[in-house]
Formats: structure tokens, C-alpha cells, sequence
């Protein structure tokens, strides 16, 4: 029978629950000698993508992402991962933060799968959809 | 002088500017893992909706898409256009809304993609509305039973199977034998006779349209038809979509209480675009690998023809569908499906073709099941004797074969058949008109036409509806305004065809009158 990434990202996750330290490199490296033993070695990009959803799933973590065209002020990026942990309660969320110029200005947030585009690149184009009209 | 235009065009351009205002809304987005073939699965996207519209994001600009598959944890779309420059890892925004086309006046003598984009080179088409290209057809209680005809002005159909406002008549037929050629000669009579057009090319060569277009716009009846093409080089997901989007059309008109006809040109090639995207987004393949849903791909689309009643605003839309069979067979998977969902369906027959007998309809196998109700009364007289001609010259014909010694009573019907069969030839282009129609009906059921040589009678007829035009135009309005053949326009009518018949020199002398004349 195959066994498909997700299921081998579940085994991951669980064999991987609770161990710290030496235990859970014993425990990565009896996986990676399973993957290479069934030569799934190739399916690892896959599999960490869905070890990646099971964990955040798992314990309720969100990944957010905030793009913004320059450098902010430290405290400025404070009140915006305040705000967006405000519209997500419930998760704790996990900030990743990059420098994008191609947006020219503003922000674009991503958290889970959910996006909020207020760039700079994104308003001129409405406005010039809005103007061709 | 230059400065005013020029602070005018700064002026306004500010205005439009100080108007517009952005939102920034949270939207659901997702990220290409898969693409190509006109396909793209997506991860995440989480609640996308069936059907929904997709934006690609990729470098070059937007490309647009529809979700089709929504499954655990992927979505698969199909891209409506060319791919561009979509490739893995590209961000996808669902849009929030579902698949619209523009609708309005202004499409009317247009030729559009079916996203409602010209191809015919005349300018954007500016309209206030969109329609959803999907729409729940209308339901029960706002629905009227067929009453109006259609007249196709193909004599053989206003005759034996006859179409009414609201009805879904099925062409059907071998390649080549006239399928395109009955329909835009239906568009091309429906001029002056309050009806609204739309032709949807599905898969189409692009040469064929061009030439139906140049013809249409011959006829002076591009005024008011619409021409929605899917050509055979647009991807799948286009053709896919082109006949919702040409109802969708239909609708608008519907909406505002008129009468549309809307031609499917053809809906196998529907049927195999659909099978297409569906074993390319990996649906179970069933019978003929088409998928388990083109049953509803066809039901839902021809549903929604339909003749509204006065409370809804009385409007209709008529639908001619039109499959191609392979080497005459019918009982194919598409075409049984397509005749069970219409009412009705105009056969055309390869052996009749060959023999000369265009339009090749099969009067046997062609049925129209709403249609009798939507003859006007005349016609209905002409056409019921004249059927019964048609089924007897058939019988006879069939076993008059073997044998020469026959009665005088069968040699006369099979006299009156042949001229029948000739009277049911017509060519291209050539739409007849009602009235003309009863004339030439008339003249055959009441034997005035016994005398005239099988090889005259189109002939004859050509110039009979001359005569008439020229000689008594009263009685062919007065049929039409009456709708029914009262004694009077009867006997004018007669009278009519006898004057006429004194005019001729080739009629044939009947063997007492040859004798009297000794």
C-alpha cells in the first residue's frame, strides 16, 4: 500500500510529541532512515509541507506574514502585529516579517490563508481599472 | 482655447481620482501547486466557493479563473483564457463573486468571447449590467404554457413540427447536412418579428463564423442578433462557459418581458470540451469517458429556455440546440440525453440530402411535442391534411415499387405526394413567409396543383408567391392578421391560384379535356 506525505507528516508529528533534546533527534533520524528505506527521500518537501499544517493545526498556531515596501519603526510594527493578533483571538500567531519593494508602500498582511492588501502597487491598480471604466 | 481643454482634462481627471476610494477587504488567498492544460490545483483558498471567480496574480498581471473542484484540501480551477505567465507558487485571491457577463442593448450586433469581449474589432462594449453566467432556470409558477409560434419560415417545420415562443427544439443530424444552414436561416426570417437573437458558436472554425456573420449582416439581421463564439483554437474552459454566458445574454432580454432565440452551435462539441476539463481536474470517467454530470451539464443550461407568464413580464426565451451524431447515430450518449431534456427535434437524414430533398428533414423521426399549440389556426388546417398526405405518399411509395398496375385513386396520391416532396425542397437563404406557406399548402390538399408537372412545382411556386404579392396582396395580409382561413379569404384565395394558373403554358392537359379539345 502507498503511504501518502501527509500520512508519513502525521507519523512525524507523533512520533516527534513531547520529546526534547536527544530524544527527538533519535526520533528525526529513525524517520529520515524510514523515508530512506521505503526511498521516499524525494516526498520530503511534500511531507514537511503538511508536517508544517498538522503542527500549526495542532497547537492552534497561525502563520503571519507582514510584507512592507521599506524599514518600519520597531514600536510602529508593534501596533500592527497587536492589531492583527486582534483579529485572531483565538491563535497565536507566528510573525514573519519581509521587506518587499516591488509593493512601493503600504502593507500586505497574510495570516493562515487569509490576506489583506493594502499596498501602494494594488490601489494604483484600481485606480487605473477604475479609470479605464 | 488649448489651456481651457487643458485645465478641463486636469479638472476632470481630478475629479474622477478624488471619487475613487479603495477598500481594503480580507479576501481568502491560496497558492498555485499545480498548472497546466488550462487546469490549476491551488492549496489553500480554504472557503472557496463552487464556482467562484479566481484571480491569478502573476508577474505580468491578472489572470482569471473559476473553481470547479472544491476538495479537502485543494482546489481545482480552470483558467479562462490564455495561461500567460501562471506558474507554481503564484498567489491566487478568490473574488468573492461568480462568473458575470455583461448584458444590455449594447451587445446586439456584436460578436463577442463568451467573457463578453469583442472579436469583431468595433470597440469595448460599454453596458450598466452584468448577469451570472449560471442562473437557477425559472421555476413553476412563473412559467406559461407554449402559445406563440416561431416562424422559421422553413416550410417544412412550420408545417409538420411546428416551434412556439419558449420551446427547446433540437437540431440533429451528420456533419455536413445543413444543421448551422436550417438555423441561420431561422435568424435571418426572424427580422420585423419582435424576436432577439443570439448565436453561441461553440468550438467553432473561426472561417465558418466569419462567413455566418457576413451572411447575417447580408440579410440586414445582424440588427438584432448577437453572435457568442468559443472558436475551435479558444481552451476548453471557454467553450465550457460559452453557453451560459450566451443565455445569460437571452436573460436580460427575457428580464425585460421580450422574445429571444438563442442557437447552440453545437453542444457535443460542449459535451467533449466538458469531458475535457472534467478528466483533466480527475472526475471519475463514466459512459464514453464523459463524466457522471453531463446529464445536468445540458439539463441546467436548456432549462432555462422558457415562456414566462404576463405577471413575470411575459417574456420567452426559445432554444435551438443542435448536436452532430456520428454516421446517423442517435442513440449515441449525448444525443439520447439532449432529446429527452427538449421538446422536440428536427431530423435530418443523409439518404434524404442525396437525394435532393434540402432541407433533409425526416418528417417521420422529427417531432415537436409543445408545437401545434403555437400554429396559428390556417396553418393548422393546411398543415393537418397535408401531414396525412405526406404519411400516405410515404406508405404507398414504399411498396408502389413493385408494381406498375395501380389504382386510379393510388396513382393520384402518389401523383400529389411527388409534388409534396418537391414543395418541401427550399433553398438556402430563403425564408417563406406564413401566408406564403398556406398558399402553397392550400394549393396541393385542394388539387390545384395536379396539373402541374412534378418537374415545375418549384417553379410554380416561386411564381404563385410572386402573383400573389403582385395581385392580391389583401388576401396574404388578411390570413396573416385573421390566422384563420375564413370562406371569404378562401374563396379569393382560390380565385387567386386560378388566375395565376391561366397565366401558365406548362401545365399538363388531363386526358377528358384532350379529348373535348378534339
Amino acid at each position: 500500500m502507498k503511504v501518502t506525505a501527509k500520512q508519513y507528516a502525521l507519523t512525524l508529528l507523533e512520533i516527534t510529541e513531547a520529546k526534547e533534546g536527544k530524544n527527538l533527534e533519535e526520533s528525526i533520524s529513525k524517520f529520515s532512515e524510514l523515508l530512506k528505506n521505503n526511498n521516499q527521500i524525494n516526498q520530503i518537501d511534500k511531507i514537511l509541507y503538511y508536517f508544517q499544517k498538522l503542527y500549526n493545526q495542532k497547537y492552534n498556531i497561525k502563520e503571519a506574514n507582514i510584507s512592507i515596501a521599506q524599514k518600519i519603526e520597531a514600536d510602529e510594527l508593534k501596533k500592527i502585529k497587536e492589531s492583527l493578533q486582534d483579529l485572531n483571538k483565538d491563535e497565536s500567531l507566528d510573525f514573519k516579517v519581509d521587506i518587499k519593494k516591488e509593493i512601493i508602500g503600504g502593507i500586505v498582511l497574510k495570516y493562515g490563508d487569509k490576506i489583506i492588501d493594502a499596498s501602494l502597487k494594488t490601489r494604483l491598480n484600481q485606480l487605473k481599472n477604475s479609470l479605464l471604466k | 482655447m488649448a489651456n481651457n481643454t487643458k485645465d478641463f482634462i486636469v479638472e476632470q481627471l481630478k475629479k474622477q481620482i478624488e471619487n475613487f476610494k479603495a477598500e481594503d477587504e480580507q479576501k481568502t488567498f491560496g497558492l498555485v501547486t499545480e498548472v497546466g492544460d488550462g487546469i490549476a490545483r491551488i492549496s489553500g483558498l480554504s472557503e472557496a466557493m463552487m464556482s467562484e471567480m479566481l484571480e491569478f496574480k502573476t508577474k505580468t498581471g491578472s489572470v482569471y479563473g473559476v473553481a470547479l473542484n472544491l476538495d479537502e484540501d485543494s482546489v481545482g480551477a480552470i483558467i479562462l483564457g490564455p495561461m500567460g505567465d501562471l506558474k507554481e507558487g503564484d498567489e491566487v485571491v478568490a473574488l468573492k463573486r461568480i462568473l458575470e457577463v455583461p448584458v444590455g442593448e449594447n451587445v446586439i450586433g456584436r460578436v463577442l468571447n463568451p467573457l463578453g469581449e469583442p472579436l469583431d474589432g468595433k470597440g469595448e462594449i460599454k453596458t450598466e449590467k452584468f448577469y451570472p453566467v449560471e442562473k437557477i432556470a425559472p421555476g413553476v409558477m412563473t412559467r406559461e404554457s407554449v402559445s406563440e409560434p416561431v416562424q422559421t419560415g422553413i416550410k417544412p417545420i412550420d408545417a409538420m413540427i411546428p416551434v412556439g415562443r419558449g420551446q427547446r427544439e433540437l437540431i440533429i443530424g451528420d456533419r455536413q447536412i445543413g444543421k448551422t444552414a436550417i438555423a441561420i436561416d431561422i435568424i435571418i426570417n426572424q427580422k420585423g418579428k419582435n424576436m432577439k437573437c443570439i448565436y453561441v458558436g461553440i468550438g467553432q472554425k473561426e472561417s465558418k463564423i466569419a462567413n455566418i456573420v457576413a451572411k447575417l449582416e447580408e440579410e440586414g439581421a445582424m440588427e438584432y442578433t448577437t453572435v457568442v463564439l468559443a472558436g475551435a483554437s479558444d481552451p476548453a474552459s471557454l467553450l465550457y462557459i460559452s453557453p451560459y454566458a450566451g443565455t445569460a445574454m437571452a436573460e436580460y432580454f427575457l428580464d425585460k418581458g421580450e422574445d429571444v432565440l438563442v442557437v447552440y452551435d453545437d453542444l457535443s462539441k460542449h459535451a467533449v470540451a466538458y469531458r475535457e476539463v472534467s478528466l483533466l481536474l480527475r472526475r471519475p470517467p463514466g459512459r464514453e469517458a464523459y463524466p457522471g454530470d453531463v446529464f445536468y451539464l445540458h439539463s441546467r443550461l436548456l432549462e432555462r429556455a422558457c415562456k414566462l407568464n404576463p405577471d413575470f413580464g411575459g417574456g420567452s426565451i426559445t432554444a435551438l440546440p443542435i448536436i452532430e451524431t456520428q454516421s446517423g447515430d442517435v442513440s449515441a450518449y449525448i444525443p439520447t440525453n439532449v432529446i429527452s431534456i427538449t421538446d422536440g427535434q428536427i431530423y435530418l437524414e443523409p439518404d434524404l440530402f442525396y437525394q435532393g430533398q434540402r432541407p433533409a428533414i425526416n418528417a417521420g423521426l422529427s417531432v415537436s411535442r409543445v408545437g401545434s399549440s403555437a400554429q396559428i389556426k390556417a396553418m393548422k388546417k393546411v398543415a393537418g391534411k397535408m401531414r396525412l398526405e405526406a404519411a400516405q405518399y410515404r406508405e404507398l411509395a414504399a411498396f408502389a415499387q413493385f408494381g406498375s398496375d395501380l389504382d386510379d385513386e393510388t396513382k393520384m396520391k402518389l401523383e400529389r405526394g411527388k409534388r409534396l416532396m418537391e414543395i418541401l425542397k427550399q433553398d438556402q437563404y430563403s425564408p417563406v413567409d406564413v401566408s406564403h406557406q398556406i398558399a402553397i399548402y392550400y394549393s396541393l390538399i385542394n388539387g390545384l396543383m395536379d396539373n402541374v408537372p412534378v418537374e415545375k412545382v418549384s417553379e410554380f411556386e416561386l411564381g404563385l408567391y410572386q402573383y400573389l404579392n403582385d395581385m392580391n396582396k389583401e388576401v396574404l395580409d388578411k390570413i396573416k392578421e385573421v390566422g384563420k382561413l375564413e370562406e371569404d379569404i378562401e374563396k379569393s384565395l382560390v380565385k387567386t391560384i386560378n388566375d395565376y394558373k391561366d397565366t401558365l403554358d406548362y401545365l399538363m392537359v388531363s386526358e377528358e379535356e384532350d379529348k373535348e379539345n378534339k
